[in-house]
């Protein structure tokens, strides 16, 4: 079982996930397109009255005090950064959100 | 033998006796691994001058003091590169310490190298490095699975004494059972994932690789523990190795029929087969598992899964605050980010992400039932032996194939191990795997260590 | 052609938690050097996880319940994926399925708006843009947030201020957030659509970037004037996906295409893996309402029980610092020392600033109980004298030589001397009995002040007739 994905939808995954695809990375649309094919085996299982697991240990409530601890030095912040001014960051302009 | 050819215990022995120093140890290591990283090429970086400074003034007193680690390069190590094997962060230097680094080296560790990996963690091979694979050191043409790779082959070809890798699904057993030696994947939440890049957050489970089962564990009580910073790591403090070993007669060990399908290399089941009959000898009742769940739902759950936290993972990798930018991705890094911004987006969603989800319910589930029956599972980790270098090309599977039979108990968050238990008609390492159910760690050990003080697979070493 | 506005309100408190959401970096950022708040969670580096901050936990809950909100026992936290140079994981961790409050409501004017969620969210860093570069400082990376909902049940520019308005004297005297919406503390995004002629819906329309309440009424209105004349041009009604953001902007007055289609944002929820769920009993949440203070609307209907008039009791109530001076004083209902006792308060007392500590009730009931021998304008300015010097009002009135003769005796005879002293005025008395005011003076004066003004009136009139 496969859906067709076209290369409209390649192309806004892509975007989605801000990815330059080259020409050689042409082959993932089929297996964007087989994604299907694997998952579906989950449908032989009766999950009906099943509650999915997001938690494997079991935890819940781990919650922190409200403390303010110590920050890092603004220039460790800064020191793997490409590009910085006075104390900020610096990237290219993008159009606002 | 060689200073470099010591385990931990047979190491701390001699720097405590004084017999040699921890820079001599280093040293021994180093050369190790100068001879050898034409040809293996199991370190992104080797810190050399770093090493050999803190080796020259290694505290001894500590549980690891003066022993040189690998560390693989997915545990972020202050100031010393650390690139998950990725272009992407070429060039980073991180800020922080992880957790896992921390505890060793206020236990006194010498992090002599960051070891190679699949880029991100994305791979059970270590093919999929941006710095080329690395080798298996038993047979250099062929892979030392991953995506623990790196550590696994320096463990092997004794580049350092102990090593620590991380598990998503099989990315500890695999390499170890595939390189000849030891590694041991925690209960999820055992060993803290802060400052360890994460791949699929909701498994991720660092650990250590190491020469024998007792290094195993005395490096697992160093890096367990709650951490603070992890909120999905467990409330209990360190892990602590028991003093005894029990009586075989009172344990029974299961053996999943479905773990063993036709497709499995024939020297793999004999082996893993010989390793039951040996425990059997020992006193163990050995309970088939006919009806535990077919591995293939375990592929399908971790495949949704992973592809989706993993391309949500990914996200942070702008180039703006560290790194390079987006376009320094490798192409199988493209792949999985791609595949699970799908995986996540609307109508592919619905149908398949909470679904996966609920067949993970009942995969604790069944283990459940079978930790009832049984003490432990006995089964094989990989259903090969080490594979030839290019066989992951084209095959996009690859890696949710080759770890079907640890990715069920990765899914489930247990503890589990792989040790060697045999050797394949080239000489190839075989791994067996010994699965308990969650904070189980004890029996694991324990019965690693009953099998190992029964053989000798693990004394082999590799002809470099 | 009839018009039906029809607005709801997407509002961002930002919690004044002392530290972040999910780290402990010091959460104020205003006029904090850049890149001084932050550590691996907030800046989003490598292998670095997220911790729930309690407080604000809480806090939300204590929203929530304020609002009239059912709250979740479980809920959990998502993760909702973007890319923006200000969003350091390219995620935001939120909530979706469960939030922590759904199902309130907020009345104004007897106008019941539902609201539909109230949650906890991470707020991104700022970026300044200079040219073709942006700036990024994450300093307000990670601060919580809650984020209120309602449902597009306001019908007008002026209720959406209202509302606006009683969620931020809502949020205030819970002491949660300063809520200060030039500062950023309370954002407000209003979305927008017309019914015409109870029939046609126009398209959906999000207004960012408003930063004033005056501002939101003003885009609003805009909004609405802008859909009907584009709905004459071309008709268009609402569907699923031809919803649009529109920024407003402040200086020309106008809104303007943001994004195209909203519905390209995908945002691929999914539940957050590394913060496990959180579960609040009854029995916790029980516990929470009982710290919540008494609210507005709860102060109001007190006070108009005292006695007080609903304009007076609005004012009392309108932050709960100056009601809990209010109730220091008074505690009962007494409508005549109620009354007395609010005219000070908004009064000569507005003049300076008060603090609840400072406030005395005895030199308030003094102060009543003698009032008819004291000027009301000696009583003002006795309160604030007193307020300041801590001393007893009835003490500095009488060093002051304040007190007043009520005694109908002394003043009957200064009247009598001041009736025969001015016959012009006595004679404009009979011609316009409200002339008397000037008699009243010279009583006063002949008294040195010290005349209680109401009895020689009286007096003079008696005298007079």
């Amino acid at each position: 079982m496969s859906t067709i994905i076209t290369d409209d939808e390649f192309k806004h995954i892509a975007h989605l996930s801000r990815l330059t695809l080259l020409p050689e990375d042409g082959f993932i649309i089929d297996q964007l397109s087989q994604a299907a094919e694997y998952s579906s085996v989950l449908n032989e299982l009766d999950t009906a009255n099943v509650s999915p697991t997001f938690q494997v240990n079991h935890k819940q409530n781990v919650l922190r005090e409200d403390v303010i601890l110590p920050s890092l030095p603004q220039s460790v912040a800064l020191s793997q950064a490409a590009k910085t001014s006075n104390g900020y960051f610096v990237t290219k302009a993008t159009i606002k959100k | 033998m060689n200073l470099n050819q010591l385990n931990l215990v047979e190491a701390r022995q001699g720097l405590i006796s004084k017999q040699f120093s921890s820079k001599e140890l280093v040293q021994s290591c180093l050369d190790q691994i100068k001879k050898n990283e034409a040809s293996l090429n199991s370190f992104v970086t080797v810190s050399e001058k770093e090493a050999l400074s803190q080796a020259e003034k290694a505290d001894l007193s500590k549980p690891l003091g003066g022993i040189p680690i690998a560390v693989k390069d997915n545990f972020l190590t202050q100031n010393i590169k650390t690139t998950a094997s990725a272009k992407v962060l070429d060039n980073y230097l991180p800020q922080y310490n992880s957790t896992v680094v921390q505890k060793l080296v206020d236990a006194g560790a010498i992090i002599i190298g960051k070891t190679n990996m699949d880029a991100w963690a994305h791979g059970s091979s270590t093919e999929t490095s941006d710095y080329g694979s690395t080798k298996n050191p038993w047979n250099i043409n062929h892979l030392p699975g991953g995506s623990s790779g790196g550590s696994a082959a320096a463990i092997s070809a004794d580049e350092a004494i102990v090593s620590v890798g991380s598990e998503t699904a099989g990315s500890i057993r695999q390499p170890a059972s595939w390189c000849g030696v030891v590694g041991l994947k925690p209960t999820y939440g055992r060993v803290s994932r802060y400052g360890v890049i994460a791949m699929k957050s909701s498994t991720d489970s660092p650990g250590p690789i190491t020469k024998n089962v007792e290094d195993a564990a005395t490096l697992l009580e160093i890096i367990s523990g709650s951490d603070p910073h992890d909120a999905t790591s467990m409330d209990e403090s360190s892990w602590k190795k028991p003093s005894t070993l029990p009586n075989l007669k009172n344990i029974k060990l299961g053996l999943p029929l479905s773990y063993f399908p036709k497709e499995i290399q024939p020297e793999v089941k004999a082996a893993i087969l010989g390793a039951v009959e040996v425990f059997k000898k020992l006193g163990a009742e050995i309970i088939e598992l006919p009806d535990i769940l077919d591995p293939k739902y375990s592929i399908a759950v971790y495949t949704i899964l992973q592809r989706s936290e993993v391309s949500s993972n990914l996200a942070r990798f702008d180039g703006v605050r560290y790194g390079h930018d987006r376009t320094f991705f490798g192409q199988e890094a493209k792949r999985r980010i791609m595949l699970g911004t799908y995986s996540l987006s609307s109508g592919y969603y619905d149908a398949y992400y909470t679904k996966a989800q609920k067949v993970r319910t009942l995969i604790c589930q069944d283990f459940d039932r079978q930790f009832q029956k049984v003490d432990a599972i006995i089964q094989p980790v990989s259903p090969t032996t080490a594979l030839k270098i290019g066989a992951t090309v084209g095959q996009s599977m690859f890696g949710e194939l080759q770890d079907m039979f640890v990715e069920p108990s990765s899914i489930a968050g247990l503890s589990g191990i792989s040790l060697p238990c045999g050797f394949d008609n080239n000489n190839l390492p075989i791994g067996l795997g010994i699965t308990c159910a969650q904070k189980r760690e004890d029996l694991v050990y324990q019965l690693a260590k009953i099998f190992e003080d029964n053989t000798d697979y693990h004394t082999k070493k590799p002809q470099l | 052609m009839k018009i039906t506005p029809i607005i709801g309100l997407e509002v961002h408190v930002e919690l004044k938690t002392k530290s972040k959401m999910f780290c402990g970096c010091d959460a104020s950022h205003f006029h904090a050097d850049p890149n001084t708040h932050t550590c691996p969670v907030c800046l989003g580096l490598p292998g670095a996880l997220p911790v729930p901050n309690k407080a604000a936990c809480e806090w939300c809950i204590k929203l929530g319940l304020a609002l009239g909100c059912t709250i979740n026992n479980e809920t959990f936290f998502e993760r909702k994926n973007y890319f923006y140079p200000d969003l350091a994981k390219g995620y935001q961790i939120t909530q979706l399925q469960k939030p922590f409050a759904i199902n309130g409501s907020l009345t104004i004017d007897g106008h019941k708006i539902r609201i539909n969620r109230a949650h906890m969210e991470e707020d991104t860093g700022k970026s300044v843009h200079v040219g073709d570069e942006t700036l990024l400082d994450f300093n307000r990376s990670g601060v919580p947030l809650v984020e209120v909902v309602s449902e597009p049940d306001i019908s007008s520019p002026e209720e959406a201020k209202k509302y606006l308005v009683k969620l931020q004297q809502l949020i205030r005297y819970l002491g949660i957030s300063d809520a200060d919406i030039e500062k950023g503390s309370m954002r407000c995004e209003p979305t927008v659509n017309v019914c015409i002629d109870d029939q046609y819906f126009t398209p959906l329309v999000e207004i960012k970037n408003v930063a004033s309440l005056t501002g939101v009424m003003t885009a609003i209105q805009y909004e609405i004037n802008r859909q009907v004349e584009q709905y004459q041009a071309d008709g268009i009604t609402k569907n699923k996906t031809n919803k649009t953001t529109r920024g407003w902007d402040a200086d020309h007055q106008r809104t303007f295409l943001q994004r195209e289609k909203e519905g390209s944002a995908d945002y691929r929820y999914f539940p957050e893996p590394d913060i496990p769920p959180i579960i609040f009993t009854d029995e916790q949440i029980e516990s929470i309402k009982l710290t919540l203070p008494e609210l507005p609307d709860q102060k109001i209907s007190r006070y108009q029980t005292y006695g007080l008039s609903d304009y007076d009791a609005n004012l009392l109530a309108d932050t709960i610092e100056f009601s809990q001076i209010f109730d220091k004083i008074v505690s009962s209902p007494n409508p005549e020392y109620a009354k007395f006792v609010t005219n000070l308060l908004i009064g000569p007392l507005k003049t300076i600033s008060l603090s609840l500590e400072k406030i005395n009730p005895i030199y308030f009931k003094n102060l009543f109980d003698h009032k008819s021998e004291l000027s009301s304008t000696a009583i003002k300015q006795l309160i604030i004298d007193s307020y300041e010097s801590d001393i007893d009002p009835l003490e500095i009135a009488k060093q002051k030589n304040l007190f007043q003769v009520s005694d109908t005796g002394a003043i009957e005879t200064i009247a009598k001397q001041v009736l025969t002293d001015n016959p012009k005025a006595v004679a404009d008395y009979q011609k316009n009995p409200l002339s008397i005011g000037y008699l009243v003076g010279q009583v006063m004066k002949a008294s040195s002040g010290s005349a209680n003004p109401q009895v020689a009136k009286e007096v003079l009139e008696k005298l007079l007739n």
